[in-house]
């Protein structure tokens, strides 16, 4: 640690050099040794100021001052020349200016509302004013900051890191999931949300840290709610710790009721002004009328690039299209500058979404028309990644959002209409740079009557079973009054509540079993998680590890348009009789062969796979597996000549997914899921033949027609000897499954009967 | 929908609700949340929460979506484009009546009636139609600045900014001042395809120009939002004014419509202007159309499909003019 301080300076200052040379020489001098640095840390400081600083009494002037340095008040090296130019920025942003208003209010309450617009510096900034005030290392403890996204976490530890002339993951460090970049120096934590909540199942108090900040609390996500219920109850018991709730609404009113009336302060963001336009009548086609504005934009209006919304990937990917091709015409007849296209989704691999920040296309020739871009995207854009220059933005008034329906049990991406709210955020995007311009596709009436005010946070729109077994971890035990923002149905608490409990996760008093606590450290939904941890039962916990990663990634076949028939020609190469999950774990067992690592990437796209998920997933399980060895579970696997092998993996499956089985309905095509009693097809991509009378399935898919997806066959015989308590025959409902269950249960009667006999 | 619409049949399973499921209380969850103090009806959360009255119904029971499987756009309704073909429209006004409303039904059918026109004109030309609705500021539409250049915005009820620029020809940008310019706007969108094509030559130059000009306008433009509004007295004298000079291009306008309804078959003639003007076939046709694309300013939506259309346009149009005809089938008589 001390070696790498010490090559920090290098570049800052040529005098830095020298200790190390000296060092070199054998001449120790004690204040110059890199090792020793740790002695220096008190008396830079004291040259500092920060030293007398007393916490929670100081000032913007004291806080300013230690800033300009010239030694870094933190490390107590001399500051490089990089941050005084920073230090001059950041000065220039709004939250600046309201720098003594934010200590006064943060000193004298112990929670804080800050509301900051985009543009204000709050994620940034905030934090670096509460180090000065807070000043964690006196007293070994940290600041937190969380934020919703993973990249977001990394990306913004590392500008702070720079704003504060130190190394990432010394001072300022961050951890998400799978990667912690933090060190015995840090003081200042990016982190995610889903990650704070993980440290509060094994520090209930977390009294790891003394400040804790909930960064873009307006996105509602599962885990920031979660969190704002729990610390309402730890300031309760920690007085010391502060917590400072940053939202980017400006109406905070509901935080402030929430938390006790905690005072606010609101910072105005840095933005322009936005004409809105609707249209006169409605749309009957808002795909068709997105790409005529867009290119009556590009056609008429000044430079800018454009922003469209819309719901998914395969649309994007249409509408990019497109929008391209009709560009280009309107280049041949030099009616419009060039326009390039990109898309934006959530699945885009990396390399693809950092595109869209490249600049805009010059003119095709000198002096000709300026060229734009245009980025068509999901509505990531809309709060998660800011782009810069966007001065028109189009909002068909539609997004993909998860769904939860208690009753029958299923979690689906929906097209529904946007919220108000969500329509100016969407708009607010186009004041970024200069006065920008909305066109929505919609009538004003329609935005007035038809839009919600706000978007349901996420805990109302989720299925709660792996966060009812969270809370239970946490030691909430009062499910029933746990003060959420938003309290979920009822319905769904229940619903959640049994899930866990047919899984052995909960006992029948409520009471968090061993299965249960042990499932609550996989990072999983709890069905994959007790799939994994009984797997060693049915002597395949390896191909169960493999399995398990492949479901919680995307996709791994690829299915281009232009080449469905070679695709599933490919598919079938790797297709097992008995269902897609089997399919799955060939694929990956062919793509770990020799042959295929030779060259992973060529040899995922002769097969039509997905490299990236294929990675992702190999990633996954490698997590999964230290867990694993870590929980001191078992690794194994049936030889592959058993002609078992496949059969444990079938009966394993059963035991975490037998709440997700299906039963043919009649000799038909149809199929109807047990107990919610739903009727149902198989999803058109299954592998698995019409022969199979039981499934089970892990994804039910709501379209007009109801789909289940990646089916795999299973016996009868194997649900009521795994989950008997799910498969009680006589609490069925009257009907075909009923006795169709009846009718194997007496089978197994007699079979044992004639054992006993014989 | 009526009898046209596609089939779509779906079988709904016997209990789509699974009220079996729900009005069952003797399952697990409804027996542990009833021993947490939970009574059927109430909704989940600390009792007595300071901010229960931001609680939604969502809180209640869980959120229902209607399944989305057409690209229809927010607000529109299945065949509620065609209500008139039903008369419910006309019947609507007349109830209306009935009851006293005249004026109102007045003003709603004035309204309808502008919509519909300007839907026309828009879907001839393929464009987007919209309507200012205010600016957003910070987190909210402020109505008020919209209010500050209601002198503009009134007539400006359209933006379209596309014809705009593509119909603009040389005499009419010369003429035109800032306050007239919306009017201007709205008076040529009513100008027919046949007429902007008249101006095909004078478009070439308004093409540097409209730009140039687009960007001088756009300066005009901002500080008419800032500034403060016009007294009413003075907007009224501008729009008199404005009016005024919009009749005399409106006729301007016909004029050079009657005459480009002549010239326009030649200049969209297949065969190019060049080999034209070398034979010397067409006499009435411009001499010089110096873009070889008519359409080089016009904005088509609908691109390779609007070419083709162009082309079949061009070739009932050569079909129909005797001159063309006796190109094609090669007649050697002296007309």
């Amino acid at each position: 640690m001390a070696t790498k301080r010490e090559y920090t300076t290098e570049d800052s200052s040529s005098s830095a050099k020298r200790p190390k040379m000296e060092n070199g020489n054998g001449k120790l001098d004690a204040a110059n040794n890199p090792y020793l640095a740790h002695w220096n840390d008190d008396k830079s400081n004291t040259a500092n100021g920060l030293y007398d600083f007393k916490r929670h009494a100081t000032t913007t002037k004291q806080a300013s001052a230690a800033e300009d340095g010239p030694l870094n008040p933190f490390t107590g090296r001399s500051l490089s020349n990089r941050y005084m130019g920073i230090l001059k920025q950041r000065r220039d942003l709004p939250v600046h200016k309201q720098r003594d208003e934010f200590l006064k209010l943060y000193q004298e309450s112990q929670i804080l509302v800050f509301v900051g617009e985009t543009g204000s510096g709050k994620t940034t900034q905030i934090p670096q004013f509460v180090l000065f005030d807070d000043m964690p290392h006196k007293s070994a403890q940290m600041v937190a900051c969380t934020q919703p996204r993973r990249v977001a976490a990394m990306s913004v530890a590392q500008r702070v890191a720079e704003e504060m002339d130190v190394e990432l993951g010394e001072e300022v460090g961050y951890s998400i999931r799978f990667e912690d970049k933090t060190g015995p120096n840090t003081m200042l934590k990016y982190m995610t949300d889903g990650m704070l909540l993980r440290e509060a199942m094994h520090d209930n108090n977390l009294t790891r840290y003394s400040t804790i900040i909930l960064d873009e609390a307006h996105e509602r996500t599962l885990a920031t709610d979660i969190l704002m219920g729990l610390l309402k109850e730890v300031v309760l018991r920690r007085k010391d710790l502060k917590l400072i709730i940053m939202s980017a609404t400006l109406d905070a009113t509901k935080f402030q009721k929430y938390f006790h009336n905690a005072p606010l302060l609101a910072v105005p963001g840095r933005t322009h002004p936005v004409e809105i336009f609707y249209t006169p009548a409605p749309e009957r086609d808002y795909v068709e009328a997105a790409l005529r504005t867009v290119l009556q934009i590009h056609a008429t209006e000044d430079e800018g690039d454009i922003l469209l919304f819309l719901t998914g990937e395969e649309e994007i990917e249409d509408a990019c299209r497109k929008i391209s091709l009709e560009a280009q015409d309107l280049v041949r007849e030099d009616a419009a500058g060039p326009l390039v296209v990109y898309p934006l989704y959530g699945t885009l691999p990396p390399a693809q979404q950092q595109k869209i920040f490249s600049p805009a296309p010059p003119p095709t020739r000198p002096g000709g028309r300026p060229g734009r871009k245009c980025i068509v995207s999901t509505n990531i854009a809309e709060t998660s990644l800011t782009i810069d220059g966007i001065v028109y933005v189009v909002d068909p008034g539609f997004s993909k959002q998860k769904v939860y329906n208690p009753r029958i049990r299923v979690e689906s991406l929906l097209v529904s209409p946007i919220s108000k709210a969500s329509a100016q955020q969407r708009a607010g995007r186009a004041g970024r740079t200069r006065p920008g311009k909305c066109f929505r596709l919609y009538t004003e009436s329609a935005f007035k009557k038809e839009l919600i005010e706000q978007t349901y946070p996420e805990v109302l729109r989720s299925n709660l079973a792996s966060t009812v077994l969270e809370l239970k971890k946490l030691g909430v035990e009062d499910l029933v009054h746990f003060d959420l923002m938003d309290p979920p149905a009822p319905e769904t608490l229940m619903r959640a509540l049994e899930e866990l409990n047919y899984l052995a996760c909960l006992d029948d008093e409520g009471e968090l079993t061993t299965l249960g606590s042990l499932a609550s450290q996989f990072p999983l939904d709890p069905a994959l998680a007790v799939m994994l941890i009984v797997s060693p039962e049915f002597y395949c916990s390896n191909e169960i590890l493999s399995l398990t990663a492949l479901l919680s990634v995307p996709q791994v076949f690829v299915r281009p348009a232009s080449n469905r028939k070679r695709a599933d020609e490919m598919k079938d190469l790797f297709a097992h009789p008995d269902g897609d999950h089997l399919t799955m774990l060939n694929v990956y067992h062919a793509f770990k062969s020799e042959e295929a690592q030779a060259n992973p990437k060529q040899w995922c796209h002769d097969h039509f796979l997905s490299y990236r998920a294929l990675q992702q997933a190999d990633n996954v399980r490698l997590q999964l597996k230290r867990i694993m060895e870590r929980e001191e579970l078992e690794l194994m696997s049936t030889s592959f000549e058993n002609k078992k092998y496949y059969e444990n993996i079938r009966r394993a499956l059963v035991a975490g997914f037998f709440m997700q089985v299906a039963k043919r309905d009649g000799n038909g095509k149809a199929y109807m899921t047990v107990k919610d009693e739903q009727n149902v097809l198989l999803h058109p991509s299954t592998v698995l033949g019409q022969d199979s009378e039981w499934v089970v399935y892990n994804e039910f898919v709501l379209t007009t027609k109801n789909y289940i997806r990646t089916v795999t066959s299973v016996k009868p015989e194997w649900l009521l000897d795994i989950a008997p308590n799910y498969y009680d025959v006589a609490a069925f409902k009257k009907g075909e499954i009923k006795t169709a269950l009846q009718r194997v249960a007496t089978k197994i009667q007699r079979k044992e009967q004639e054992k006993g006999k014989r | 929908m009526g009898l046209a619409a596609p089939k779509n049949r779906s079988k709904i399973s016997n209990d789509p609700q699974n009220t079996t499921w729900a009005n069952n209380t003797e399952r697990f969850g409804h027996k542990i949340l009833t021993s947490q103090g939970w009574t059927p009806g109430a909704s989940l959360g600390a009792t007595d929460a300071a901010h229960k009255a931001h609680y939604t119904a969502a809180s209640q029971s869980h959120i229902r979506v209607f399944l989305k499987d057409d690209n229809l756009g927010l607000g529109a309704k299945r065949g509620s484009e065609r209500a008139e073909n039903f008369g419910l429209a006309g019947f609507a006004s007349i109830l209306g009546r009935l009851n006293g409303k005249e004026e109102e039904v007045k003003k709603e059918e004035e309204r309808q009636e502008k919509i519909q026109q300007r839907a026309y004109v828009y879907q001839k030309f393929g464009m987007m139609n919209f309507v200012s609705g205010g600016y957003l500021v910070g987190d909210k539409i402020e109505k008020g600045v919209k209010k500050e250049i209601e002198p503009e915005s009134s007539d400006n009820e359209v933006t379209e900014k596309k014809s705009k620029k593509r119909k603009r020809s040389g005499e009419e940008e010369v003429k035109k001042g800032d306050e007239e310019e919306p009017k201007l706007k709205r008076k040529k969108k009513s100008v027919s395809l046949r007429e902007e094509a008249a101006k095909v030559d004078a478009a070439l130059k308004a093409t540097t120009k409209s730009k140039k000009d687009k960007k001088a306008k756009s300066a005009s433009e901002t500080p008419a939002i800032d500034s403060e509004p016009l007294s009413d007295k003075a907007r009224r004298k501008a729009e008199k004014r404005a009016r005024k000079e919009e009749k005399k291009l409106k006729k301007a306008l016909k004029k050079a419509a009657k005459e480009a309804a002549k010239s326009n078959p030649t200049t969209e003639d297949p065969s190019s202007e060049s080999s034209d003007e070398e034979e010397s076939t067409s006499a009435n046709s411009v001499p010089t159309t110096g873009t070889s694309t008519p359409s080089g300013l016009t904005y088509n939506p609908r691109g390779m499909h609007a070419v083709r259309q162009r082309y079949i346009r061009q070739k009932k149009m050569a079909s129909m003019d005797p001159q063309a005809l006796k190109e094609i089938f090669m007649i050697k008589t002296p007309s």
